[in-house]
C-alpha cells in the first residue's frame, strides 16, 4: 500500500500485527531502519518492514520509544520519565540490540 | 506505580532455537547468494531485515568467527575475478574500467557493511578484526590493484597521460586520471599502507624532475633569459592547475613545488643573470632594454 511520498512505513511483527508510523521518525531513531529503509532493498521498495523476532507489544513500545526520541530532540536537560513494564524489559533489550536504537 | 502486593512477572525469556555447526553453515551459504546478488547490482529483491537478522543471529548463537571468514572468502572470489578480467582488458580502456570497477566495489562494500552492521560492533571490537568496510577495500589493494598486469599498466598509462599533456596533446578528460588517483589514495587510507605513495607519487616526482631538467636546459641553450622566465612562469602554472584538477593531495604538492622551483629557477639562477647579451646582468647594465 503506497502512501503519497512515502511518509508512513508498514511495521509487522511476529504474530502478523500492523503498525504504521512515520519514516522520518523511524530513520532518526534506529541505526538499522535508516539502513533498511535508505537503501536498495525490497523494504525501501514498498516501505513495508518485517520482524518476524519481535513480538507485538515489544515492537510496539519500539514505536513509542522512536516517538518520544523524536518528541524530546530539542530539549536538554532533565527528560521526562518514558515508563517501560517490567515483563517486556527483557524482550525489549534483545529488540533495541537488534535495532541499535 | 505498580502495588507493591502484586507480583511482577517476567516472562521467560523465549530462548531462541540453538543453531549448530551445520545450521550457521546453511544460513551462510544463504548470505554467500545474497552478497553475490549485491556484488552483481540486483540488490532490491533483497529483504535486509532477512539478510541482517540472519547475520545477527549467528554473530548472537556464537558462530562469528565462521561468518567473518565466510564472508572474507566471498569476496576474495569475487575480486579474484575482478582481477582476472581486469588483467586482460586491453591498455586504451583499462583506466577506465579499473575506475568503473573500484567505484562498484565501493557500493557493494557499503551495502555488505550495512547487512553486517551487527557483526561490526560486536564481533570484530571484541577481536580485533578489520572493519568490514576496510577489509573490502584492503581486499581490493591484494587481490585487485596488486594484481600483475593491473598496477604496472595503469601506473604507466596515469604517467604517459600526464607527459602528453605536457607535450601539448589535449588529454579528452582528467576524470579518469582524478579517479583512479583518488582510489590509491583510498585503498591507502583504508588500510594504512601507502600504495599512492609507493605506486604513483614517488615516481610522478621522479619524471617530473627528469623532464623539467632536460626541458629547462634545453630552452635556455637556444633562447634568451627573458623568454625562459616566461616559459618557465607558464610550465610552474601548468603544473600547479593540474595538481589541483587532479585533487593531488598536500603531500604531493609541497614537494612538486620545491622541486620545480629547485630546477627551473634555482639550477639556472647563475645562468640566467650572466648569460650574454640577454642575461639579467646585461639587461640591468643596457638601460635601454630595460623594458624588457
Amino acid at each position: 500500500m503506497e502512501e503519497d511520498g512515502g511518509k508512513f512505513i508498514k511495521i509487522v511483527s511476529a504474530e502478523g500485527m500492523e503498525f504504521f508510523m512515520e519514516k522520518k521518525v523511524a530513520t532518526a531513531g534506529s541505526k538499522t531502519m535508516q539502513v533498511m529503509l535508505e537503501g536498495n532493498y525490497r523494504e525501501s521498495e514498498n516501505n513495508v518492514v518485517r520482524f518476524p523476532d519481535i513480538s507485538g507489544p515489544v515492537l510496539e513500545k519500539v514505536i513509542q520509544y522512536l516517538y518520544y526520541l523524536d518528541k524530546n530532540k530539542q530539549l536538554s536537560g532533565r527528560l521526562p520519565e518514558f515508563h517501560i513494564e517490567p515483563e517486556i524489559a527483557l524482550e525489549l533489550l534483545m529488540a533495541s540490540n537488534f535495532l541499535n536504537c | 506505580m505498580t502495588d507493591p502486593k502484586k507480583k511482577i512477572i517476567i516472562k521467560p525469556f523465549r530462548s531462541r532455537s540453538h543453531i549448530d555447526r551445520s545450521g550457521a553453515e546453511g544460513i551462510l551459504a544463504s548470505l554467500d547468494k545474497a552478497i553475490n546478488e549485491i556484488h552483481n547490482r540486483n540488490s532490491s529483491r533483497l529483504s535486509f531485515e532477512e539478510l541482517y537478522r540472519n547475520a545477527y543471529n549467528l554473530v548472537i548463537q556464537k558462530h562469528g568467527t565462521l561468518l567473518y571468514d565466510g564472508v572474507t572468502n566471498n569476496l576474495s572470489s569475487n575480486l579474484l575475478n575482478t582481477a582476472a578480467r581486469l588483467s586482460q582488458v586491453p591498455d586504451s580502456t583499462l583506466l577506465e574500467e579499473v575506475a568503473t570497477s573500484f567505484r562498484e566495489h565501493v557500493t557493494t562494500m557499503i551495502m555488505i557493511r550495512d547487512i553486517l552492521m551487527y557483526m561490526d560492533r560486536t564481533y570484530v571490537a571484541q577481536n580485533k578484526q578489520r572493519p568490514i568496510y576496510e577489509l573490502g577495500l584492503y581486499l581490493y589493494r591484494v587481490t585487485v590493484w596488486e594484481r600483475d598486469g593491473v598496477q604496472n599498466r595503469v601506473s604507466e598509462l596515469l604517467l604517459q597521460a600526464i607527459a602528453d599533456e605536457r607535450a601539448g596533446f589535449l588529454t579528452d578528460d582528467r576524470s579518469l586520471l582524478k579517479a583512479n588517483l583518488a582510489m590509491l589514495q583510498q585503498l591507502g587510507a583504508a588500510d594504512g599502507s601507502n600504495v599512492y605513495e609507493r605506486d604513483f607519487d614517488g615516481i610522478f616526482i621522479g619524471t617530473t624532475q627528469e623532464f623539467y631538467r632536460n626541458e629547462s636546459s634545453l630552452f635556455l641553450a637556444e633562447n634568451s633569459a627573458s623568454d625562459y622566465v616566461a616559459k618557465a612562469e607558464s610550465r610552474l602554472e601548468e603544473e600547479k592547475s593540474r595538481a589541483v584538477a587532479l585533487v593531488l593531495p598536500p603531500t604531493t604538492e609541497a614537494p612538486l613545488q620545491q622541486m620545480l622551483e629547485m630546477e627551473l629557477i634555482e639550477r639556472h639562477a647563475k645562468t640566467l643573470v650572466t648569460l650574454e647579451n640577454s642575461g639579467f646582468a646585461v639587461l640591468l647594465k643596457d638601460e635601454s632594454k630595460l623594458e624588457e
